[in-house]
């Protein structure tokens, strides 16, 4: 949600709103980086707080352990493996 | 949009309504606004909504740096609903229209360019209309104005030669009528280019070539000098379009994906196997929710829209995919046509028939459909169950997990939360710039 592309954001609120609990999330995907990072925030604590239910099975390829927190390092694999090059989709 | 207002990009922009039409003034951030400009033209419907602002220039039109999102009822800057970096403020601006958009966004285009950045575009009709698809009506009309014609039309089976109907024409030849516009296609020659610039499109629906166009394929053997050239002199084109391995990876551009298909080649795929124009009646789904997934004949959001063809899959899916029957992993389309395609601010299906490989990852950072599921495992994880299961060989070295930028954009793939925020990512160094086209669009 505070990818430097646009639609990148756009796409992971609309991804986050699939979820339970997120349906209504609010966010403003062209906002400034500081209100950007602000928005991701609340939406990992709400996840963590809130939302996640500790009593449930959490999928491996939700890139969730078993009790719903985040695998940091499946995260990581993926951001170092991701190409940075500048990219145009000519739509 | 009456009093609406809003700022981008070091400039103000407020919207009046007058006399039943829309105006935008504009000025720079602390300055006085200038003359209105009435807002003459849309572009989109269901989707993203794209408004075009009269320029003074003759027929010219200026992009209103705002387009509406439909789904959301939100306004955004639209360089912010492209794919396209950050550094990008403007995306399209004057003339383009008329210079681009207008090829086919309007039925019988023209777009006339006359110096600089003025243009004297004509069109049959805005919008898609009949003829794009069905070919030239005068002569239809004329003669089915006889009530005898058009019975004895009734009671056979036999198409009317006065009119195109896509269902009546070969695979190829209907998936061309679609391909017309949904696909990358250049001009044969500077010579087609200005006649098409002039006089429009020569194609008419049913023929089984473009024209004064082709479409193309980075890495077939046609047109290989037209290709060239757009190389030499246009280096970012086939990257901006297609993943390295040639399938298309931009929305809109259909046809490119149809036709390099191996089920194109049996001679009965197109565009029509799956989707339809007209919403068959009586309806089985609203009109709106139909527009916006796909146009799509009914089961063909199923595991039918490939069993029509590929029948003596269906009593072996499961011993097929290796997936429990009712899980994701069963379902044709999650595996032949993943989300690998982006626009419109989503990702949407290849319509290129592949089976996923680790190759096309490692190779060309194209996601494979296998990753696009399981993000927690490797692509050599990948690599050894597609061995073992299809006994798929492996050519290249696998250090990689899947990645790409397009993962972060899947439309239901469910968004990981943690501790991590998100900022820390790298912002693209290069500003890519735009380079006038010669014998592209």
């Amino acid at each position: 949600m505070s990818d430097p592309y646009a639609a990148v954001r756009f796409d992971a609120w609309k991804s986050l709103q699939t979820l339970p609990g997120f349906s209504d999330f609010p966010f403003n995907y062209t906002s400034d980086d500081r209100a950007l990072s602000e928005t991701a925030t609340r939406a990992i604590k709400k996840w963590f707080r809130t939302v996640r239910d500790v009593n449930s099975f959490f999928a491996p390829e939700t890139g969730l352990d078993s009790s719903g927190r985040f695998r940091q390092d499946i995260f990581q694999r993926l951001r170092t493996e991701r190409d940075d090059k500048p990219i145009v989709l000519a739509e | 949009m009456d009093k609406l207002e809003l700022a981008f990009n070091g400039r103000d922009y407020k919207v009046e309504q007058r006399n039943g039409a829309f105006f935008v003034r504009q000025r720079p951030q602390g300055g006085n606004y200038g003359q209105a400009q009435q807002i003459v033209l849309v572009t989109g419907s269901h989707t993203l909504q794209i408004l075009w602002l009269e320029t003074g220039r003759g027929r010219t039109l200026e992009q209103f740096p705002f387009a509406y999102i439909v789904a959301e009822k939100t306004w955004a800057p639209t360089s912010e609903t492209f794919l396209i970096p950050p550094e990008l403020k403007e995306y399209y601006s004057i003339g383009a229209w008329n210079g681009a958009c207008m090829d086919c966004h309007v039925t019988q285009g023209q777009s006339r360019f006359v110096k600089g950045s003025q243009w004297d575009s004509q069109v049959a009709e805005f919008g898609i209309a009949c003829e794009a698809c069905h070919s030239e009506g005068h002569e239809h009309i004329e003669r089915n104005r006889d009530p005898i014609r058009r019975f004895k039309i009734h009671l056979t089976t036999k198409s009317d030669p006065t009119v195109t109907n896509p269902k009546r024409l070969t695979a190829p030849d209907s998936g061309l009528d679609c391909g017309q516009c949904h696909s990358v296609w250049a001009f044969n020659n500077m010579a087609d280019k200005i006649d098409f610039n002039r006089h429009g499109a020569s194609f008419r629906p049913g023929a089984s070539d473009l024209k004064q166009r082709f479409v193309v394929q980075p890495n077939t053997q046609d047109h290989s000098e037209q290709k060239d050239f757009i190389r030499r002199t246009e280096p970012d084109f086939f990257s901006n379009r297609f993943w390295g391995d040639g399938m298309i990876r931009v929305t809109g551009r259909e046809f490119n994906g149809v036709q390099a298909s191996p089920c194109f080649r049996g001679g009965e795929f197109s565009c029509i196997s799956c989707h339809e124009m007209h919403l068959e009646t009586p309806r089985s789904v609203s009109l709106k929710t139909w527009a916006r997934n796909g146009q799509l004949k009914p089961k063909m959001d199923t595991d039918q829209a490939c069993l029509q063809c590929h029948q003596t899959m269906t009593a072996k899916i499961t011993e097929h995919t290796h997936h429990a029957s009712d899980s994701p992993g069963s379902r044709c389309y999650n595996c032949h046509m993943p989300r690998t395609t982006f626009g419109l601010l989503h990702a949407m299906r290849s319509h290129q028939v592949s089976s996923p490989s680790v190759n096309e990852s490692v190779a060309y950072g194209r996601p494979n459909a296998c990753n696009l599921c399981h993000l927690n495992q490797t692509l050599a994880w990948t690599a050894q169950n597609l061995h073992a299961w299809y006994n798929q060989q492996t050519t290249r070295r696998l250090p990689l997990q899947c990645s790409g930028l397009l993962k972060a954009t899947l439309d239901n793939a469910p968004l990981s939360p943690g501790e991590w925020v998100g900022s820390q990512l790298k912002k693209p160094q290069v500003v890519i710039g735009f380079t006038p086209i010669s014998f592209t669009a």
